[in-house]
């Protein structure tokens, strides 16, 4: 089942067809296009999963070599910058 | 409805030495401004917005990545005069190594057409030997959008057949594409 879309113009609640999750489609009520509810950039979101579980991971190794504050220092940098990235999308 | 829908043959000219993000003009036959066109620097997620003039005040179209990695991405084409989706394009990742190959969608992704570069031998020479060799698409039958030789200015000619079937917002919104993703591997 398609998850429930909320069109960004009208707020008319409704289901974008299967296949389209995350791509743009014209809102049945308004007819103005609006985003799809639902992620259809799966490569995307796991490569964003996978720069989280590095930069935990900078983390604790940077942490058990300079201790805790340095470490927590480290993981904040990268999530900082991971979060530059992101926006950038 | 804008000029540039109404004509059968316009060029698309983009700047190849342009340093940070892209714009392109596109031009009727008496050299006139018919639109012009702008990407973003430093987005990851394409984004690409068509204006009628360069002074952006008059929207157009906007297309829009669905994906980061544009690995067989889809790009929505949005009519900005009316706030609807027109359709998208689909770049065929695989098909594209080979040669250029993009599906042309209406706005329920349902297949419309295919538009595709001309000859595998010209694609694999422009691969392998030299990018200077000009590309050539077929949209359909009615469409063609052919890139004259130029090494400082991209230059795409777009062709439309007065029987073709294809909405001009597309074939514009494809040739914007072509000019912005294709261009750019030059």
């Amino acid at each position: 089942m398609p998850p429930t879309t909320d069109c960004e113009h009208c707020l008319n609640r409704f289901e974008a067809e299967l296949g389209l999750e995350g791509a743009l489609v014209n809102c049945p009520d308004c007819g103005q296009a609006t985003r799809a509810a639902g992620d259809g950039d799966w490569l995307w979101s796991g490569l964003k999963i996978l720069a989280l579980i590095a930069v935990v991971a900078v983390g604790i190794l940077v942490s058990t070599q300079y201790g805790v504050v340095i470490g927590l220092g480290a993981a904040l940098a990268g999530a900082a910058l991971l979060w530059l990235i992101s926006q950038a999308a | 409805m804008p000029a540039i829908y109404e004509l059968s043959h316009y060029v698309v000219r983009r700047k190849i030495l342009k340093i940070l993000g892209a714009s392109f003009h596109v031009y009727d036959d008496s050299e006139n401004l018919v639109a012009f066109c702008s990407q973003k620097a430093f987005k990851l997620r394409e984004d690409i917005r068509v204006f009628e003039d360069e002074a952006q005040t008059r929207p157009l179209l906007r297309i829009q990545a669905r994906q980061v990695i544009d690995f067989s991405a889809s790009y929505d084409i949005v009519d900005e005069v009316s706030g609807q989706k027109v359709g998208a394009a689909r770049r065929k990742g695989l098909g594209s190594l080979v040669r250029d190959s993009w599906e042309i969608l209406d706005e329920n992704d349902a297949l419309l057409d295919r538009l595709q570069e001309d000859s595998v031998a010209k694609a694999l020479a422009r691969r392998f030997l030299s990018n200077l060799i000009p590309q050539r698409f077929q949209l359909g039958r009615g469409v063609t959008l052919s890139q004259r030789f130029n090494p400082f200015v991209y230059r795409l000619e777009v062709t439309l057949a007065p029987n073709n079937d294809i909405d001009p917002r597309l074939v514009f919104g494809a040739a914007a594409l072509i000019a912005a993703i294709e261009g750019r591997q030059d």
